[in-house]
């Protein structure tokens, strides 16, 4: 019984960091779309959800754990899993109230890592994981898609720059339809899928499936819809930033990141080496306005957003770690998650009152 | 190079999506410039001209929606 409600916890934390991790991630999708005009802001979000909801279902042959080959797989159990989940939604919280844009996967193996490591100590977690699937991805994707962005916008303006601009623009406006649409789709595949695998571990380590069983449809489904829905009700204030704050871009520039950015991923996607969208996307909107002027880019905003990404893992490591601590204190049952749950939920609710009754500073735009 | 990863992998993503980068902005700007110069020639009337710079864009947007097929076969087929 006490087992069923962690696990229901579990499940229940999984679909809100999945919540949140479209939510977050909403930005790379349509920032650039929605700052360019190629679409209005709720049609944007709007088509971004529904991608992200059908992509969640095209693939389901991903790995059954983002955190695989990072953390011991013996180790993991519901507890660590739930701290790790909370680790990392408390860091998208926390980089959405910043505007800040950062990856969510990022978030949660740093979490998961955090939680693992106040469990079992260093020897639950192995560096040489870190690093393949986190340190060198982070270095290379943000500086590849800025070269490779900046590499297409030279083309770009070689190409159309002495045609009429308002054809050239509603163009390129047209192309960003379906460059987002590609990221959207994109993304369903690859994120929902996290939630999905942790959901699933979840349901094997409670011995209510077997690890050769078949993802259970309601498992994909409240995946897909908690991603959708996420995505639907939008991060705008990372929107703001990567759509604005950054580069104020034209539809060509909107084109190059965006396209850029989907070539990239499905390309490192093709050859096997995963890269976060997030870091693609924001180095290739730096890149498309580097390109063209390199004072056009506002370094202290992009400043920011690399400090954020270097605190994700340990940030997040901090606060798995941390979680776990709490939920141990009242042993291995389910009321320290219980416990943690409860104090989250009342954490979100004072700091939602807070801005909806314009407490807090908004981001400048 | 870097234990975990080999470094023939990070070389292949870099020359991949360079290559990517200049097929997606050379063929869509080729769209762009086609769909522009056939407006233009067919408003002065050169109607082979327009026919021309159509043609070069219906080209330039199969090349471009054949990359966004091969995007969202890689899409399907991850392992």
């Amino acid at each position: 019984m006490d087992t069923d409600v962690v696990l229901w916890i579990v499940v229940v934390t999984a679909l809100a960091f999945d919540f949140t991790n479209g939510f977050h991630d909403t930005a790379n999708a349509v920032a650039t779309s929605i700052s360019t005009r190629a679409m209005a802001p709720r049609v944007a979000v709007t088509i971004a959800a529904a991608l992200n909801f059908v992509g969640a279902f095209l693939s389901l042959a991903v790995a059954a754990t983002i955190a695989s080959g990072i953390v011991d797989a013996d180790v993991i159990t519901p507890q660590i899993v739930f701290a790790g989940l909370i680790g990392a939604i408390a860091w998208n919280l926390a980089t959405w109230y910043f505007g800040l844009p950062s990856s969510s996967s990022h978030a949660l193996i740093g979490g998961v890592v955090g939680a693992a490591f106040a469990a079992e100590g260093s020897k639950a977690v192995y560096g040489d994981g870190l690093l393949e699937k986190v340190v060198i991805p982070a270095l290379v994707a943000p500086v590849l898609a800025m070269v490779a962005a900046g590499l297409a916008i030279l083309i770009i303006y070689r190409i159309v720059g002495r045609q009429h601009p308002g054809v050239v623009s509603r163009g390129f406006r047209l192309g960003q339809i379906i460059s987002g649409s590609l990221f959207s789709l994109s993304h369903g595949t690859n994120d929902a899928q996290k939630t999905m695998g942790i959901m699933f571990l979840a349901l094997v380590a409670n011995g209510n499936l077997q690890p050769s069983d078949d993802i259970p449809t309601w498992v994909i489904v409240s995946a897909a819809t908690a991603i959708a829905l996420g995505t639907y009700v939008g991060g705008w204030r990372i929107i703001r930033t990567m759509g604005s704050r950054i580069i104020k871009m034209d539809p060509a520039q909107g084109f190059a990141a965006q396209g850029i950015g989907a070539a990239v991923i499905l390309s490192a996607s093709h050859v096997g080496f995963p890269l976060s969208t997030t870091h693609v996307m924001s180095g290739g909107i730096m890149g498309a306005g580097a390109a063209k002027r390199f004072s056009a880019v506002r370094w202290g905003v992009a400043g920011n957003i690399v400090v954020a990404w270097v605190l994700t893992l340990p940030a997040a490591a901090v606060v798995g770690g941390a979680t776990y601590g709490v939920t141990r204190l009242f042993g291995t049952g389910p009321a320290g998650p219980l416990v943690v749950s409860v104090a989250l939920l009342v954490a979100l609710l004072w700091a939602l009152a807070r801005i909806v009754t314009g407490k807090t500073v908004p981001v400048e735009a | 190079m870097f234990g975990a990863v080999e470094a023939g992998d990070i070389f292949e993503v870099i020359g991949v999506s360079l290559a990517a980068a200049v097929v997606v902005s050379t063929t869509f700007s080729i769209v762009v410039l086609g769909g522009a110069r056939s407006t233009e020639a067919r408003r002065g009337g050169h109607g082979t001209a327009a026919l021309v710079w159509g043609a070069l864009a219906v080209i330039a947007f199969a090349v471009f929606a054949v990359a966004v097929v091969l995007g969202v076969h890689i899409m399907l087929s991850k392992s």
